[in-house]
């Protein structure tokens, strides 16, 4: 069961790593690629616990290469986001 | 430094360990109690916080050590390093700290005179400089140096501070600042006004009014959630909504039916110690951090849970009687808090502590007892299976007397002896004893 759902605008962008993440309840993050993003995945997993959450985003935004910036992501109303199922 | 032989102490820690949170100078989980010897037979520790992945303890001296993930400078030391062992922050010597909190990646310290320092991850304006940017090394909250704090909390992304003035009548304010997405913060508006990514984001300590009267003694944040607790024992919530439920924006009373005394947040669940010493709990359960038997003692639970409502309700007329106003505070309850009794086996408790998603408690004779979420081994059982009722850690004492016996003699050798507590991180538990 996913443990929580977020939108995209709310996770941070991890140059280190090149992932959108959130914070775990282990203490690590949930970790989710743009390209992971670009074939509709939006399940971001926590490489150190068995838990995972269900990234909220608009696919359409990641189908062109953008800047990873959050806010160009267009997500301000909940209106404009999609659960990809 | 020459501690007494009745003031020795022993710090243990267990469960997620990757990041150095359990300052044993490791990098692995441990699935039991191991003793910190670093924090050990040391100099008296008044005060923990354990935060995402670290970790803050408090001496009686003033002086302050931090340890685990260094992401965005939360352990305060001047730059990002990771460390496995606690080390002293040495910008801060010289000012007394008397109490700390510890968020996702951000930390927070109050002076024996009032002033709040804070330092870490400041993108969502937790840090409450006025600016969205991260501090390396602790720095005052200019915003609140004319108020007097005596103590802070820290969620995910946001911070709560209280203000006490001590006069004739004892007043308090409590004071937010960082991410308010969820409600966080308490106060009217949602949003800074401005249209961009950060308009959840309010850098500038906020002033939580409608508390201003209730008489706050105490505050605690975790996750997206908040708590105020009154000098009369009563419970305000606020923040990301419990079970699903919607979130508050405002503080709002929640009855338990009983006067509580110390309430613990976790991300997605609360715990709160009542003044007959019983644990309430509220929230998700799916990792079991309700400490509630789910398939045995359903009628039991049903009777505490009508003895509730029935106070409740007792309570609940002695307000509207009391005060104008009481109705209309009453309605105002959040929805998803069904208090529920905690299973710690008839026996009572002095101190409990949430974490993540697990859950601690301490009794009054000192023994501990964890129930929740256990994948990190959190619960310090040496298992990996959740537990879904409360259950007894064993912590492998070196000392020769332990448990009840020496905490008697303890307080009558010293005032400042500190009772068992425990504190837990988001995946991690410490005790000090
Ligand atoms: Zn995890």
């Amino acid at each position: 069961m996913s443990y929580d759902d977020v939108e995209i605008e709310d996770m941070e962008w991890n140059d280190e790593i090149q992932a959108f993440t959130y914070p775990c309840p282990c203490g690590d993050l949930f970790q989710i690629t743009k390209a992971e993003l670009k074939i509709g995945e939006d399940i971001a997993r926590c490489p150190s616990c068995s838990l995972y959450i269900t990234v909220v985003y608009n696919p359409e935004d990641f189908q062109e290469d953008q800047p990873p910036q959050t806010q160009n992501l267009g997500l301000a109303k909940g209106a404009s986001a999609v659960k990809v199922a | 430094m020459d501690i007494g032989k009745c003031r020795v102490r022993e710090v243990w820690s267990w469960g997620a360990g990757t990041h150095g949170q359990l300052a044993c100078g490791t990098l692995i989980d441990a699935l039991t109690p191991q003793r910190v010897e670093a924090l050990s037979d040391a100099a008296l520790i008044v005060d923990i916080a354990c935060g995402g992945a670290h970790g803050i303890a408090v001496f009686e001296c003033g002086d302050v050590a931090t340890w685990g993930r260094g992401q965005a400078g939360a352990l305060g030391h001047g730059d990002e390093t990771t460390i496995t062992v606690p080390r002293f922050i040495s910008s801060l010597q010289g000012i007394r700290i008397s109490h700390a909190a510890a968020g996702w990646n951000h930390s927070a310290f109050v002076t024996d005179n009032g002033a709040l320092y804070t330092c870490g991850d400041g993108t969502f304006g937790q840090l409450g400089h006025g600016h969205t940017e991260s501090r390396l090394v602790p720095g005052r909250v200019e915003h609140l140096s004319s108020e007097r704090i005596n103590m802070v909390a820290c969620g995910m992304r946001h911070t709560l501070a209280l203000a006490v003035t001590q006069g004739s009548v004892c007043t308090s304010i409590v004071y937010a600042f960082g991410f308010n997405k969820r409600g966080q913060l308490g106060i009217q508006m949602k949003t800074n006004g401005s249209e961009s990514k950060n308009k959840w984001c309010f850098s500038c300590p906020q002033r939580v009014d409608s508390l201003d009267m209730h008489g706050v003694v105490s505050v605690s944040a975790n996750g997206d959630h908040s708590a105020a607790l009154t000098r009369m024992g009563d419970l305000f919530l606020w923040g990301r909504g419990y079970n699903d439920g919607p979130d508050s924006q405002q503080p709002h009373l929640s009855h338990s039916g009983l006067k509580l005394i110390q309430v613990s947040l976790g991300w997605r669940h609360g715990l709160a110690l009542a003044e007959n010493k019983v644990v309430f709990a509220w929230g998700n359960n799916v990792c079991g951090q309700l400490g509630i038997s789910r398939v045995s003692n359903n009628s039991e639970r049903r009777a505490q849970e009508v003895n509730v409502a029935h106070k409740s309700i007792e309570q609940y007329t002695r307000e509207r009687e009391g005060k104008d106003g009481a109705a209309e505070k009453s309605q105002r309850q959040i929805s998803g808090v069904d208090f529920q009794k905690v299973e710690t086996q008839g026996m009572r408790v002095s101190w409990i502590s949430a974490g993540s998603e697990h859950s601690a408690a301490v009794l009054e004779d000192g023994r501990i007892m964890m129930w929740g979420w256990a994948e990190h081994g959190q619960l310090g059982l040496g298992s990996l299976e959740d537990q879904e009722v409360p259950h007894m850690v064993t912590l492998a004492s070196t000392r020769l007397s332990s448990g009840f016996f020496s905490a008697t003699h303890d307080q009558h050798a010293s005032a400042n002896y500190v009772k068992t507590k425990v504190y837990c991180g988001s995946g991690y538990t410490f005790v000090v004893s």
